[in-house]
């Protein structure tokens, strides 16, 4: 009995691969606005009189701004990129499926943290 | 269905592993949101609660040999020691070695909440051996609101805690060692002497727990916890001769509140109903499959009773820390028991995850946002508190910032929250107290508002809060804290209760006919004066709107002035006074005796004035306008010419110490151009306490005219934020308002006021009555307020709960005084607002549902009597058809009034068609 997950290469697991990277690749691009967000978000919440020197140039908030967007651009890429490269690459393997998962759930573990914080 | 069943078998690890990954971002969350409200809450220089500064002074107190547990508290120090000595000793050894008393204590409270979370970790390794179930239940532990509050306070409830943790650690570590039934037992003695409610869940959960793996052991827990406890507690009870019980026990038996109990628990629930439901479900059915049934199921329910003690008056989260833990601890287990069943496990993880998200938001919103935000927003002006404090070396009563004292190592000498509960139980006599405030024995008073809630209530009993009010005066305004100071000499005196209006008035002479000024728009604020050098030549102004529903920047706000030349029969709109881009508003008018007309308006936070003293000047000119003052904040301003100098006075609320503070403030100018340095009154409101807004801004600051250089500023404010009725205080000054005396309290109003003064006569148009029902009263007084008259001047008509317009009140030159003011028509009542509902509709405004009626009155004997009111609107004036500004309708500020020898010509908005306002006047013959 084979299934769709099943290491086999047919136009079923090509659709589902495919289509779950693309949505991986939509949520990589709300995961580096929501990410973004919610820690310049926590950082003026916990630090409000440091943010508020950003009007004036000054405080960190600029630096955190530029710390945190590189690494979650560089992600954003890596999904997008990368991904599309590993699922071409290792199409219907139990490894692709499983990066897939692991993006999957990284992507839904900042969108939800940022549903509540 | 075989199909179903391996697809469900394939894909089962992924989402194991994915729901995971979700989880550990949850975790991580937790610890960021732990350690970064830990290390703020632990630094914060000033007290972050009321219960603080005690324990603090407590430490001190013992450190210095003294008896914390007095006995009687007949006589000075008047506070209690609420709680075991424990904590207090604890903190002795760090009095000296920190900048801040608290440091010491926060740092061992935040230490206590991670060694409780460390024990919760342990206790289920214990059970389980599973590694992510201990770190999910200690996690949640540390995202629980309430720990997180806590772990960052000087209070003794984490020690207490870690000690209950510890101790349950220990019995099921070492269930059937000798000597773990020992320390554990000796670990609750700790907890319980550390917070005597702790004498409650965790001993009950050690007995149960040992009851079932050996019934001996239990037995000697049970006796040594009992025996050593009582015994511990008659020594000192005995060494305090009495002392200790009284202040443990029957100074802590507070009022019970079931609202509050329920609010509370509605809280609870709101905040963690996924663990609530979770742990009712191990409670019902965990018994037959939980080996830690014995020690989870007897905690829980304990630590929810010793919860419900949280009705108490005064209570806080802190209630909730014993049941945080054990709902910790049952998670803990659930997530163990459901790893026998993937997908029940996974749906057990992500309904962790949601419950951690749930517990963050409330923990951003309470513990970031409203607790440590306000509290850091507040670090500069309790800078200024502290050297405030420090300027007053006698002895300070205090409540939220009574830590003010300790740390500058001074001794508390009162509690007031602790002693106005027993004095409202009848279980101490606050007289001596009260006669020391009448004394005038303290150098200041610090009264702090959270908020619009009367949390000071709770805190200073009725008599406290009169015997203040008597004896010493709201100076200023600093974090939320009003500082009284000792009232000194002053001959300014409280009005009287109104009299009924004596004596009958004849009623004044009018055709009915209600004059329209200008065409129909969207006016508001209206104002007009009269020429007492030409009695037929009359000016009015009035704020005017481009369109009904107005908004920056595509509406025009600008003034319009209109004259009349023959006696207020026919007007001309004789000037535009508009600026390009910029809003022109609350524009006023006066001549003074001369003939010379003066304007006022308000172009972005700015007062400018127009002296108009020549033919050429008229018609006024926006270009002719001169910049008096930038120092505009909060309050109206009102242009006021002095009658026999001819000066023009300026009064507002100005800012004062960059943005620092607002007083009621004063300038003055001969030409309109040139003016003086801005006096003010010895009232000093923080800015930032108005929008917080735990301070009222002054409002209706009116100067009146005396004899010579003495004239007087009155003004409303009231220490207690955003509400009514409110005072109306008086400042004189003899100098022609460079300097002025002491503030003094004259009357209680419940709307705006109004007042006029002429030869040397001044009369205040105020509110009296109820919340509901409400008399317009007229104050008088020749004397500078030595003495004082007061009449009843709306007859008849009464006047429901409504501050949007002040009345129009004007005296004119043979002592008459005019009235004229809006109330409620008598078929919209049920649109009248309350104080708690104004108060919750003050930011936004609302599309005003009333319609309302205007009625002119006056007085020939300087107030003693007025004649009943003669309404002067045939149709009702409807308030949904007023002008509105970013969707709410604008009610003007105040009505006017001029009066002639002759005639008086009162001022008003009327609503003539549907969706526009008209400017009204009447010739009033008396």
């Amino acid at each position: 009995m084979d299934t769709l997950l099943d290491p086999k290469h047919n136009p079923r697991v090509y659709g589902l691969a495919y289509s779950l990277w693309l949505i991986s690749s939509i949520l990589s691009v709300g995961v580096f606005i929501a990410g973004r967000e919610v820690i310049i978000r926590t950082y003026a919440r916990f630090f409000p009189w440091d943010a508020w020197r950003v009007q004036t140039g000054q405080g960190s908030l600029s630096l955190i701004n530029i710390l945190i967007s590189l690494p979650l651009a560089i992600f954003m890429i890596a999904v997008m990129i990368g991904g599309f490269e590993y699922q071409h690459r290792y199409m219907g393997q139990p490894s692709a499926w499983r990066l897939l998962a692991r993006i999957l759930a990284i992507e839904f573990g900042i969108l939800l943290l940022a549903l509540f914080i | 269905m075989r199909n179903i069943t391996t697809i469900s078998e394939k894909l089962r690890p992924y989402f194991s592993e994915g729901v995971r990954i979700i989880l550990w971002f949850f975790l991580v969350a937790a610890a960021v949101i732990f350690i970064f409200h830990g290390l703020l809450s632990v630094t914060y220089p000033y007290s972050l609660d009321y219960g603080e500064a005690p324990l603090i002074d407590q430490a001190m107190r013992m450190a210095a040999g003294e008896n914390i547990y007095r006995p009687d508290i007949s006589t000075p120090p008047y506070t209690i020691a609420n709680y075991p000595p424990l904590y207090v000793i604890s903190l002795i050894p760090g009095l000296n070695g920190f900048d801040s008393p608290y440091l010491m204590g926060r740092i061992i409270s935040l230490i206590a909440a991670l060694l409780s979370a460390t024990f919760i970790g342990m206790i289920l390794y214990t059970f389980s051996n599973d590694r992510l179930s201990s770190l999910v239940a200690a996690f949640l532990f540390l995202a629980s609101p309430y720990v997180v509050q806590w772990s960052g306070r000087a209070r003794i409830d984490m020690l207490a805690l870690a000690f209950a943790t510890a101790a349950l650690f220990v019995f099921v570590r070492w269930p059937r060692s000798t000597w773990a039934w020992l320390g554990g037992g000796l670990l609750l003695v700790l907890a319980a002497y550390t917070r005597q409610s702790y004498a409650l869940a965790a001993p009950l959960a050690g007995f149960v727990w040992l009851w079932t793996q050996n019934k001996r052991r239990a037995i000697a827990l049970a006796l040594l916890v009992g025996g050593l406890g009582v015994a511990l507690f008659f020594l000192i009870n005995s060494l305090t001769d009495g002392g200790f019980y009284y202040n443990i026990v029957t100074a802590n038996v507070n009022e019970f509140g079931w609202e509050r109990l329920g609010f509370q628990l509605e809280r609870l629930w709101g905040e963690n109903w996924i663990i609530l439901l979770l742990s009712l479900l191990f409670l019902g059915l965990g018994w037959r499959s939980q080996k830690s049934w014995p020690l989870l199921a007897p905690f829980l329910v304990g630590a929810f009773i010793s919860a419900l003690t949280i009705g108490k008056i005064g209570s806080n989260v802190n209630y909730f820390l014993e049941l945080s833990a054990a709902l910790a601890m049952i998670v803990g287990v659930l997530f163990v028991w459901s790893q026998s069943n993937a997908w029940r496990n996974i749906a057990v993880i992500f309904l962790i995850s949601i419950q951690f998200g749930m517990l963050f938001k409330s923990s951003m919103g309470e513990n970031v946002d409203w607790i440590l935000g306000t509290r850091y927003n507040d670090i500069d002006a309790l800078q200024l508190l502290e050297q405030d404090v420090k300027k007053m070396p006698g002895p300070i009563l205090a409540d939220e910032y009574m830590g003010m004292l300790t740390m500058n190592g001074r001794p508390l000498y009162l509690q007031p929250f602790e002693v106005t509960q027993l004095a409202n139980a009848g279980m101490w006599d606050e007289q001596p107290l009260l006669d020391e405030i009448a004394a005038q024995n303290f150098d200041g008073v610090l009264i702090h508002h959270f908020n619009t809630w009367p949390v000071h209530k709770e805190r200073w009993s009725p008599a406290m809060l009169a015997a203040i009010d008597t004896y010493y005066r709201p100076v200023k305004t600093l974090a939320g804290t009003v500082v009284y100071i000792p009232k000194g000499e002053t001959t300014i005196t409280r009005a009287p209760n109104p009299a009924p209006s004596s004596g009958n008035v004849t009623g004044p002479v009018w055709d009915g006919q209600a004059i329209p000024i200008g065409e129909a728009g969207f006016t508001m604020d209206p104002a007009i004066a009269i020429n007492p050098t030409d009695p037929d030549q009359l000016v009015a102004i009035a704020t005017r709107y481009s369109k009904q529903e107005c908004e920056l920047p595509t509406c025009k706000i600008e003034l319009a002035f209109y004259d009349t030349q023959d006696g207020g029969q026919t007007w001309t709109e004789a000037a535009t006074l508009t600026r390009s881009k910029q809003a022109m508003y609350a524009g006023l008018v006066a001549f003074d005796a001369s003939g010379n007309l003066n304007i006022m308006g308000i172009r972005q936070n700015t007062i400018e004035v127009n002296q108009v003293s020549s033919q050429e000047d008229y018609p006024p000119s926006v270009a002719d306008f001169v910049d008096a003052t930038s120092a505009l904040i909060g309050a109206r301003p009102w242009l006021r010419v002095d009658p026999q100098s001819g000066e023009i006075f300026l009064s507002f609320g100005a800012q004062e110490g960059d943005m620092l503070y607002v007083t009621p403030s004063l300038i003055h100018s001969a030409d309109g151009v040139n003016w003086s340095l801005i006096s003010r009154v010895d009232q000093h409101i923080s800015a930032a306490d108005i929008s917080s807004p735990r301070a009222t801004a002054p409002d209706h600051i009116q100067v009146l005219f005396a004899e010579g250089d003495n004239l007087s500023l009155v003004w409303t404010w009231d220490s207690e934020p955003w509400t009514w009725p409110r005072t109306i205080w008086m400042a004189n000054s003899s100098d022609d308002g460079v300097t002025f005396g002491e503030p003094a309290p004259i009357l209680e109003t419940w709307g705006p006021i109004n007042s006029a003064s002429a030869n040397g006569q001044f009369a205040i148009v105020y509110r009296t009555g109820t919340e509901q029902t409400q008399k317009l009263t007229v104050a008088a007084t020749s004397d500078n307020g030595r003495n004082w008259t007061s009449a009843i001047a709306s007859g008849d008509v009464s006047l429901p709960f409504d501050v949007n317009t002040a009345p129009g009140i004007n005296i004119a030159p043979d002592g008459t005084i005019d009235l004229v003011f809006y109330t409620h028509s008598s078929s919209s009542k049920d649109c009248a607002l309350d104080v708690l509902s104004w108060q919750m509709l003050q930011p936004f405004g609302r599309i005003d549902p009333c319609e309302y009626d205007v009625f002119y009155t006056y007085s020939l004997d300087s107030g003693l009597s007025f004649a009943e009111p003669l309404q002067l609107n045939q149709e009702p004036i409807r308030g949904e058809d007023l002008a509105r500004y970013a969707g709410a309708s604008q009610a003007s500020a105040a009505l006017a009034v001029a009066s002639g020898e002759e005639y008086a010509y009162p001022i008003w908005i009327g609503t003539p068609q549907l969706g526009k306002t008209q400017v009204y006047t009447a010739k009033i013959q008396r």
